[in-house]
């Protein structure tokens, strides 16, 4: 292993882990946001809605987020749209954390108990402030460990844009090899941008699970 | 084994959970034959004496001799199990195993009975305590009171010398408290040796030959349950008895 | 349709994610399961190999490992090709999530279990094999199997070291022929049905295998799998 080159490569490398940071927070909002939605669909009993929100969970949960981000990219190309890679990246992304969040969100509604329901009723307020103002923030102590588990997941899953072309961190990586060798060492330093970034998220995860949990 | 000696022998027990000093100096005997009811209040150190009269903890100090085994000798201390029956609280029976699988397992591995014989000797005990038509039953299919009957049966299969029960009536439901305080009422009049934590008075008034009262980690007074429960001495037992009778 | 006349090429790929995930599977259940033992061992070496080994691979990306399985390997003289580094990389990534499952699986056991066992005088091999597996089986099992649709989900990032598995076989029609929309719809139904047939298996399995019958909440069998995660196993104590 020759760090030494990789070192000489290593603003490249930084140029990727920009772009993968960048793509990681996008899709962060944007599969909260939908997560958010189909979650509060599924649980709303709008007939169509739930039912709809139901399949997209289904859907995306049961198919590789290759095939999506293949789908929006040469999909929204086909269809006569051009899509840049690091917008349909976001949307490919977004799409399908999407509905793994959606399932803790609505995991999370699911255990505040309807009594809670009921109380408000009595105080005379509507379905959508009871949810908006009284289960909705009780959810944040059982969907946040879980919430940032996904959140670790979603961050590795962006080096799957690789396949689509988006000059993320990896694929920097792979430009390096392409043109020095020396892929162990290459992939060493990536993984440990990697672990830099996720490490200190999968031990807060485990902090608050172990707080949220009476030993 | 002389009828004389104690079959338990606690001297000078302490026992300390990090900081804090649970047990502070033990003394107790108990006879062969004898019905001894441990009560006193949460925390008094209850459940920390029979776990250390069974083997599951280790003393501190102070000499535990149990069936005539030194069980404050780590290297024998093994010796013992097999030998007491110990009954929980929470049942902790075997969820994955029949009613039968939970009373055969250790005839089967312990005892190494072969499988017919276990089957026909574990079905007896079952039958002991009213359940050997339930023994095709997983825990889960059966009430409170049925599965601690269970459990007891599973002790009783290896035919212990000793049973302990740790509040073996707490978790149940007020109507299936009597099922069980029935077949351990049963067990005493055969003649089993039984040290029983209980918060059923009448238990202990009815059953007990002795009942000892627990005060924070010491044994604050003890006699025959006629003398304990009509004219204690201690005040921290009066003040215990009043709370607990009242109610 | 012309993907009908693919229907050949698209179901020897399946046949091929299927070989692939269930060697993964394996390999991933073997590591797992030497993991877990390796973090509760009494030697500080192993449970330090065992923490890195669960660490490093949890927190990089799975592509990566695949590439480091493909392409960096052969520098250290093993030389695999694509289905064995596929098989590899898989089913190492797998294992560091089943180490912890199978962790928080045997914690999940009472203790209170282990006591009733001793106090019978069971021996502790015995009390391992009789009294705390088999619960802590039942309590991994529907985290395991969403980890084994885990693995054949992952099958398709095998595509970018050209083993001709689904999502490969369905890029390279689509370039042959251009009709993107039916082959990109083919393959994801694909997927669905081997990922929901793997999921039902799994839950007859559970009901069969496990006494009393191990019966998962309703809903579509693929979701119930999914939620119950490991938090699930842990807080989940029997009666
Ligand atoms: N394993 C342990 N680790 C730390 N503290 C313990 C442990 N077991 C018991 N204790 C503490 O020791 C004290 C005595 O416990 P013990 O269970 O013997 O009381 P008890 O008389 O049985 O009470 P209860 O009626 O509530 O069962 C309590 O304060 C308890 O919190
Ligand atoms: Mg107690």
């Amino acid at each position: 292993m020759n760090f030494i080159v990789v070192l000489a490569s290593f603003p490249q490398l930084l140029e990727g882990l920009l772009i993968t940071l960048a793509l990681s927070a996008a899709s962060i909002v944007g599969s909260t946001l939908l997560g958010l939605l189909a979650a509060t669909l599924r649980v709303s009993r709008v007939p169509i809605g739930s039912q709809i929100a139901r399949i997209y969970v289904e859907v995306f949960r049961g198919s590789p987020l290759l095939i999506t981000l293949l789908f929006v990219y040469f999909g929204s190309a086909y269809a006569g749209y051009h899509m840049n890679i690091f917008a349909a990246a976001v949307v490919g992304i977004s799409v399908y954390q999407g509905a793994y969040i959606a399932e803790i969100i609505r995991a999370g509604i699911e255990s505040v108990p309807p009594g809670q329901w009921e109380a408000s009723k009595i105080l005379g307020l509507s379905n959508s402030q009871t949810f908006v103002s009284v289960v909705l923030p009780q959810t944040g102590k059982i969907v946040l460990p879980p919430l940032i588990g996904q959140y670790i997941a979603l961050i590795k899953d962006t080096s799957i844009a690789f396949v689509i072309g988006l000059a993320e961190l990896v694929r920097q990586g792979q430009a390096i090899i392409d043109r020095v060798g020396q892929p162990l060492a290459v992939y060493v330093t990536i993984a440990a941008l990697y672990f830099i970034i996720c490490y200190p998220l999968s031990r807060w995860v485990r902090g608050l699970e172990k707080r949220s949990q009476p030993a | 084994m002389s009828n004389l000696e104690p079959i338990i022998k606690l001297a000078g027990v302490t026992k300390s959970f990090g900081a804090v000093q649970v047990l502070k100096g033990i003394d107790l005997h108990v006879s062969e034959g004898e019905v001894l009811v441990v009560i006193g209040a949460s925390g008094s150190g209850k459940s920390t004496v029979l776990r250390i009269m069974s083997g599951l903890e280790t003393a501190d100090s102070g000499q535990v001799w149990v069936n005539s085994v030194p069980l404050h000798d780590p290297r024998r201390a093994r010796e013992i199990r097999g030998h007491v029956g110990m009954v929980f609280q929470q049942f902790n029976l075997f969820p994955h195993l029949t009613a039968l699988g939970n009373v055969t397992l250790a005839l089967l591995k312990v005892r190494k009975l072969s499988a017919e014989v276990a089957k026909k000797k574990a079905l007896a005990v079952l039958d002991r305590v009213g359940l050997a038509e339930k023994a095709g039953n997983y825990p889960s299919q059966l009430s409170g009171g049925q599965q601690q009957r269970v459990a007891i049966a599973r002790a009783l299969a290896v035919e212990p010398t000793i049973m302990f029960f740790d509040e073996a009536t707490s978790a149940l439901d007020p109507e299936l408290v009597g099922e069980v305080t029935s077949v351990m009422r049963s067990l005493a009049d055969e003649g089993m040796t039984m040290v029983v934590v209980t918060h059923e008075m009448s238990f202990a008034r009815k059953t007990a030959d002795r009942v000892v009262f627990m005060d924070q980690g010491i044994i604050a007074e003890q006699g025959p349950p006629e003398q304990l429960f009509v004219r204690p001495q201690n005040d921290r037992t009066k003040q215990f008895l009043q709370r607990v009778l009242e109610v | 349709m012309a993907v009908l006349g693919y229907l050949g090429d698209i179901s020897e790929a399946a046949l091929l994610v299927l070989k692939i995930t269930v060697l993964a599977f394996l390999l991933a259940v073997v590591l797992g399961l030497a993991a877990a033992v390796g973090r509760n061992s009494r030697f500080r070496i192993l449970r330090f190999g065992a923490g890195v080994y669960v660490e490093v691979i949890r927190n990089t990306p799975v592509l990566l490992q695949i590439f480091v399985a493909y392409f960096a390997l052969p520098n250290l003289g093993l030389n695999l090709n694509a289905f064995e580094a596929g098989v590899l990389a898989l089913g190492v990534n797998v294992g560091a999530y089943l180490a912890e499952v199978f962790r928080a699986g045997i914690s999940s056991v009472p203790k209170g279990q282990v006591e009733a066992a001793a106090i019978l005088g069971l021996r502790s091999l015995d009390i391992s094999i009789f009294v705390v597996f088999p619960q802590a089986l039942r309590n991994v099992y529907p985290a395991v199997v969403n980890y084994l649709v885990q693995i054949l989900l992952g099958t398709s990032l095998l595509s970018a070291i050209a083993l001709p598995e689904l999502t490969g076989t369905a890029t390279t029609i689509n370039s042959r022929t251009l009709i993107f929309l039916p082959v990109f719809t083919v393959t994801v139904l694909v997927y669905l049905l081997l990922s929901n047939v793997l999921a039902a298996l799994a839950g007859i399995i559970g009901r069969v295998a496990f006494k009393p019958a191990l019966v998962l909440p309703r809903g579509s069998v693929l979701s119930r799998m999914r939620l119950l995660k490991v938090n699930a196993v842990r807080g989940e104590v029997n009666k």
